[in-house]
């Protein structure tokens, strides 16, 4: 991605110019970063309903989690951090 | 903990690869609390290995992990003195443990599955967002 691209989703996702089918990607990757119990069987039916099979579903999942720990690990271990 | 004076409250913002022996992996440095914006950090909070103090078992887990990742993640940019990454040093008293956590990262990232480069980093850049976290 380029540096105007990453800004646009730092500042605000949702008016970033990116396709539906990655918007409706971000947003599950948001609502499962910000508390996974609320993520439901229609998230997973938009993403098939936006282009993505089982095994591209699987693949967001896990990298999005994989970067969850990863954050949590930094944050809590000063990783990055003073 | 530092936090930025109140002019430059606004989260501070800096993307960048963080290096790996053989690979260079995105990541977001999402500069929340550190005066020092942009600067790059490597120390964590506890002991580490550096790799040129690794035994068999830690260089093995890292050699292995490291297998997993695709080429063209394998530029390194910044290699620090060990030739290893922080992330990644944070892990080397459980050799075991880094090797899965970091071959898992490389598996996932393989061009064989249906996500692309960019979809990886769009992924990786919203999760650090909505963490606020320095990676």
């Amino acid at each position: 991605m380029d540096k105007t691209l990453v800004e646009a989703l730092e500042k605000d996702y949702t008016t970033a110019p990116i396709t539906p089918q990655e918007r409706v990607m971000v947003d599950y990757v948001v609502k499962l970063t910000k508390d996974a119990t609320k993520v439901w069987k229609n998230d997973i039916e938009g993403l098939r309903a936006a282009g993505f099979d089982d095994r591209g579903i699987l693949q967001i999942t896990l990298i999005a989690s994989w970067f969850n720990y990863i954050n949590r690990v930094a944050d809590a271990l000063g990783v990055g951090r003073e | 903990m530092r936090f930025l004076p109140s002019a430059d409250k606004a989260w501070v913002v800096q993307t960048y690869y963080l290096e790996m022996p053989d690979a260079v992996v995105f990541f977001r440095n999402r500069n929340c609390e550190s005066a020092e914006v942009g600067a790059k950090k490597t120390m964590t909070w506890i002991r580490t290995v550096p790799l040129t103090e690794a035994d068999e078992k830690l260089r093995k887990a890292i050699e292995g992990e490291q297998s997993f990742y695709p080429k063209e993640y394998a530029t390194p940019v910044h290699p620090d003195a060990s030739g290893a990454s922080s992330i990644v040093g944070s892990h080397t008293l459980i050799p075991e443990a880094l090797y899965h956590a970091f071959s898992t990262f490389g598996a996932l990232m393989s061009p064989d599955l249906p996500l692309s480069r960019r979809q990886h980093e769009m992924i990786a850049t919203m999760v650090s967002v909505t963490n606020r976290c320095v990676y």
